[in-house]
């Protein structure tokens, strides 16, 4: 091959790269010609964001929980707007009209625009309100030439269809501002946000932003030269709005329905579970927040109102709320006893027991249980037994077995702010109760006062979460093994934790949990229903607390022919006794499902 | 005196050869015309008309200056011309960012792009790699020994990261090693996995491409061990691509990647700059709106209208004659060049010949193809129509090298 030859093959080469851009030129240019001039001149072009709804979530049975409600923002081409000459708001522009029919600060409205009339920003769209309602947007349009330079947006805002709360699972959103915006793009992030896009603040909506955030569309729009939209620009070029995905999620309607209800005129929280994958079937917290009064997200005022409420609605008392768990806790104590093998020791219980020099301790029924062994002090709650049982049992070893038991950490639930409880290691018990008295001496005898006993019993400086609750439910019913709760189908991180023990305990402790309840003196008899096909199992806590009467638990679960385990936890603040209130909501909720076995 | 004379060599042969810095300043011309008009109401900055004078001055005064070069300097520094370059790229790394990347070095007020200049110097180093290997090195050899000089500068550019630049490094390649009498049915070779890897993300567009491979590989070898060995490897590209894509990049390297070739999905940026240069272009018609008139108004006010999109404005005040008119002047120049190229008979000048005027053209061809929308928008300017500094003289130092070259060794 020759170099004459090479060239000509070269210089062929580039020409044929060259000629379909020409190409493409002529086609715009002569071609389609007409189609652009259309466009350009004194019409110019927009890109309008369109907002993405987030995705619909459901419950276990498809039946929708939130959903979307097409709302409307109202927004104002600076440049359209200003008078060229005068450099104020335009005679065109009736600003007083507008002020009637919305409700919205012309002072901050009419300097923002100001502000952004300059160079590049005075073409873009500057928001006067958001959150329109759909008559409103009816009423301004019909006046359109009376606003040149006005365009809406659809914002889709959440609109709670069902006829729960469910306010803590499902969470809250927030408005992205500056801020925000600048918080979130950092460069390497794959979800970018633009300026009044929505976030999840709180629960369901925050854990699982990313699955149910859409992806923004864009629509170019004509405006012509009075700033009056003249429909859509070449389709082609819009970019598709993505709708986000759906979530469906392991509550159950009816079962969160019943429990709301019974949770009404109470503060506390009721959780249920199916212990055998880990799904949660109702998840309430009392008192709750109400997200149907209002569109979009939470407005300042009243979320401050929330912050500042002495109730604290905005505690989710299931997994940040901390209580002593008080009798509950009595199932760990009495693992650790069957783990070294002491069921069958036989205490007396007076009445009131001495810890300390001259110190007692009361059990709760003063008259005393008399002679009794571990199954009877759990049937009972009797805490003279667990004072003096756990007497050779030290304190390393029960803050070890409450640790197993996933005490005094989180379970892991996908939903933020889960909180740790406490277990009162023999560390934290020495930072907390040692001290010098007023002769220099070191004091180190707390173990000695009755904490070790208080603990034994799930009071003193125990707390515990209803999540941590119920996960020992669920380790008990499974006989020594729970699946990590979540809130969501398909959830991937889900862990199997094992706990290594003897059948036999997990037996033991099981018919314990069932005289609890069936047998005549149970302290959680008022839970028991009487339908031979099923079987509950559960314990009674009756937690004393410094802040007032005390809370009352229930933490059980029933089995039933064709029916999967359902497991429950119910803590009333301030509920009185266990074996009253807390004891009577579990019951309507087994009952519920009872129904569901009979059908 | 020695060091000067080691550089310059005053006897050389100073002559304009017409063919070369003809086209070129006719459209430099052009370019200031385009300036002058879109510049009339961009808020009065005239500035942009009156720097490009500038420039386009020292262009002239360096393109004079290199004619007074000793003609064999750049053969005898190329290398070490490359390793400095090489330096200076790793030191942009640690340069602050502007803009999100860190593309220059800042000394005091002064900027200074070593990948702009870097251009010619890394052409001259592939040059003389290639003129002193050529013989020696077989055809695969010499082509993967090339991708490895060119893959060290580019690492560290897209680093930085600026793809457009990259992209400049790459291309070049391909016509200088065609021209270096390497076999191009065993350049294609190499080329055919590049397009794999792109053809995977459509199915349909797979299979066809997958076809056609087999077709264009049983046309170029007869051996069939070696047409399988390539249809293999190119399955295997294609296939791993998409694994490759989920498990050895990071994700912020999938995300830039990502707003690269999909520059639409940032919604009010190069997406929405795209539509507007496309209404530009097309209400331009035939014989354009007349200078000063375009009305696309928010193109005037895009930042970068004088740089990367000027020809947008040309499109739509001088119309598709202008646009065939540039094209056109600008093959010439290429045809010119490449024509002289072949008379020479020192192989290194030669392929720098080709090399800085391919460089040139793929400027052009990406360019364009990048205001019509066809190619992402990696802000590549058009030479000598372009607003901007440092490209300008670049281009010079390309064509004052290419006359020296004509001047004394043809």
């Amino acid at each position: 091959m020759n170099k004459y030859y090479k060239k000509k093959i070269l210089s062929y080469y580039l020409i044929g790269l060259v000629v379909p851009v020409l190409l493409f030129f002529f086609k715009l240019q002569v071609i389609d010609y007409q189609k652009y001039k259309r466009l350009s001149g004194k019409n110019s072009i927009r890109s309008v964001e369109i907002k993405a709804p987030r995705g619909i979530i459901y419950d276990r049975n498809n039946i929708p929980l939130v959903d979307n409600l097409p709302t409307y923002s109202l927004k104002v081409i600076p440049v359209d707007v200003i008078d060229r000459k005068t450099k104020s708001i335009s005679d065109n522009f009736n600003i007083e009209l507008l002020e009637s029919i919305i409700d919205f600060d012309k002072e901050a409205f009419i300097s923002k625009v100001m502000d952004k009339n300059q160079s590049l920003e005075k073409f873009i769209p500057v928001t006067i309100k958001r959150f329109i309602k759909f008559e409103e947007r009816i009423v301004i349009e019909e006046r359109i030439e009376d606003f040149p330079g006005i365009l809406f947006s659809t914002i889709p805002a959440r609109k709670y269809v069902s006829r729960v709360n469910l306010s803590h699972a499902l969470g809250y959103l927030g408005l992205v501002d500056k801020e925000k915006k600048t918080h979130f793009n950092h460069v390497d992030s794959l979800f970018k946000y633009s300026l009044g896009d929505v976030y999840g603040r709180s629960g369901i909506e925050k854990a699982y932003e990313y699955s149910l955030r859409g992806k923004n569309g864009i629509e170019y729009r004509l405006v012509d030269n009075r700033g009056v939209d003249q429909g859509q620009v070449i389709q082609k070029d819009n970019l598709d709005v993505f709708n986000g995905p759906p979530l469906f999620t392991t509550i159950d309607l009816e079962i969160q329905s019943i429990v709301e209800k019974s949770l009404s005129n109470n503060s506390g929280a009721i959780i249920c579970m199916d212990p055998s994958n880990g799904e949660i079937l109702a998840f309430a917290s009392s008192p709750d927040y109400d997200l149907k009064s209002f569109i979009g997200p939470v407005p300042k005022k009243q979320w401050d109102e929330w912050n500042t409420d002495s109730k604290t609605p905005l505690l989710n008392r299931v997994i940040s709320g901390e209580y002593p768990p008080g009798s509950v806790f009595k199932l760990v104590t009495a693992a650790l006893l069957l783990k070294k093998n002491q069921q069958n020791n036989i205490y007396e219980c007076s009445g009131e027991h001495e810890v300390g020099v001259s110190e007692f301790k009361k059990c709760w029924n003063p008259s005393g249980h008399g002679k009794i062994n571990l199954a009877e002090a759990l049937k009972f709650s009797c805490n003279v037994y667990f004072y003096k049982a756990i007497e050779n049992i030290t304190f390393e070893d029960l803050a070890l077995t409450a640790q197993e038991f996933n005490f005094g950490n989180r379970v892991g639930i996908n939903i933020p702010s889960e909180r740790k409880g406490l277990i009162p290691t023999p560390n934290y018990m020495r930072k907390k109760y040692e001290f010098r008295d007023e002769n220099g001496l070191w004091i180190t005898d707390w173990a000695r006062r009755g904490t070790k006993a208080n603990m034994g019993i799930g009071q003193g400086d125990v707390l515990a979460t209803p999540l941590q609750v119920i996960n020992l439910i669920n380790i008990i019913a499974n006989k020594g093994y729970s699946y990590t709760p979540h809130l969501v189908i398909g959830e991937k991180n889900i862990i199997k934790k094992n706990i290594d023990l003897d059948l036999n305990i997990w037996k033991f402790l099981n018919k314990a949990m069932w005289d609890v309840v069936n047998s005549k003196d149970g302290t959680g008899k008022s839970a028991k229903i009487y339908d031979k096909n099923v079987n509950i199992r559960g314990k009674t806590g009756t937690a004393q607390n410094p802040h007032g009467e005390d809370h009352s638990w229930f933490a059980g679960y029933m089995t039933a022919r064709n029916l999967n385990k359902i497991s429950v936890v119910v803590m009333i603040e301030h509920g009185g006794r266990g074996s009253g209130v807390a004891s009577l909501i579990a019951k309507d909720v087994f009952s519920y499902f009872s129904s569901i076995n009979r059908d | 005196m020695n060091f000067i004379s080691r550089i310059f060599n005053f006897n050389n042969v100073l002559r304009f050869h017409l063919r070369i810095i003809g086209p070129i300043l006719l459209l430099c011309i052009i370019g200031l015309v385009a300036l002058k008009s879109a510049s009339l109401d961009t808020l009065g900055q005239h500035s942009v008309f009156s720097n490009q004078i500038k420039w386009i001055t020292i262009g002239l005064i360096v393109f004079f200056i290199i004619q007074f070069i000793r003609n064999n300097l750049f053969y005898e520094f190329a290398y070490i011309f490359y390793f400095i370059l090489l330096v200076l790229l790793f030191i942009t790394l640690f340069m602050p960012e502007t803009n999100g990347s860190t593309r220059w070095i800042i000394i005091g007020g002064m900027q200074f792009q070593p990948s702009e200049f870097g251009k010619i110097i890394f052409i001259m180093a592939i040059s003389r790699f290639i003129a002193d290997y050529r013989d020696s090195f077989s055809a695969h050899q010499l082509i993967i020994s090339c991708a490895f000089l060119t893959l060290i500068p580019l690492s560290l550019i897209i680093k930085q990261p600026d793809y457009g630049t990259g992209l400049m490094y790459v291309l070049p390649i391909l016509p200088m090693l065609y021209w270096a009498n390497v076999n191009s049915k065993k350049l294609v070779l190499y080329i055919f996995p590049i397009i794999s890897m792109l053809a995977q993300q459509d199915l349909l567009m797979f299979y066809i491409w997958m076809f056609l491979l087999i077709v264009i590989l049983l046309f170029i070898s007869k051996n069939i061990t070696q047409v399988i060995f390539n249809f293999i490897l190119n399955c295997s590209f294609g296939l791993l691509a998409p694994y490759a894509w989920q498990h050895a990049l990071k994700e912020y390297h999938r995300n830039r990647i990502l707003q690269l070739l999909y520059p639409e999905n940032d919604p009010l940026g190069a997406g929405y700059q795209i539509l507007q240069s496309k209404v530009a272009i097309g209400s331009g018609g035939i014989l354009g709106k007349g200078l000063g008139e375009g009305t696309q108004s928010y193109l005037r006010f895009l930042p970068i209208k004088d740089s990367d999109f000027i020809l947008s404005v040309i499109s739509e005040e001088m119309g598709f004659f202008c646009i065939l008119a540039i094209t056109i002047i600008f093959l010439l120049f290429i045809y010119f060049s490449i024509d002289f190229s072949q008379r020479l008979f020192n192989r290194f000048q030669s392929l720098n010949i080709i090399g800085f005027c391919s460089l040139l053209f793929f400027h052009m061809i990406v360019n364009m193809s990048m205001v019509v929308g066809l190619f992402p928008v990696i802000g590549l300017p058009f030479p000598f129509i372009s607003y901007g500094g440092s490209f300008m003289v670049t281009c010079f130092i390309a064509i004052g090298i290419i006359n020296n070259i004509i001047n004394n060794d043809l």
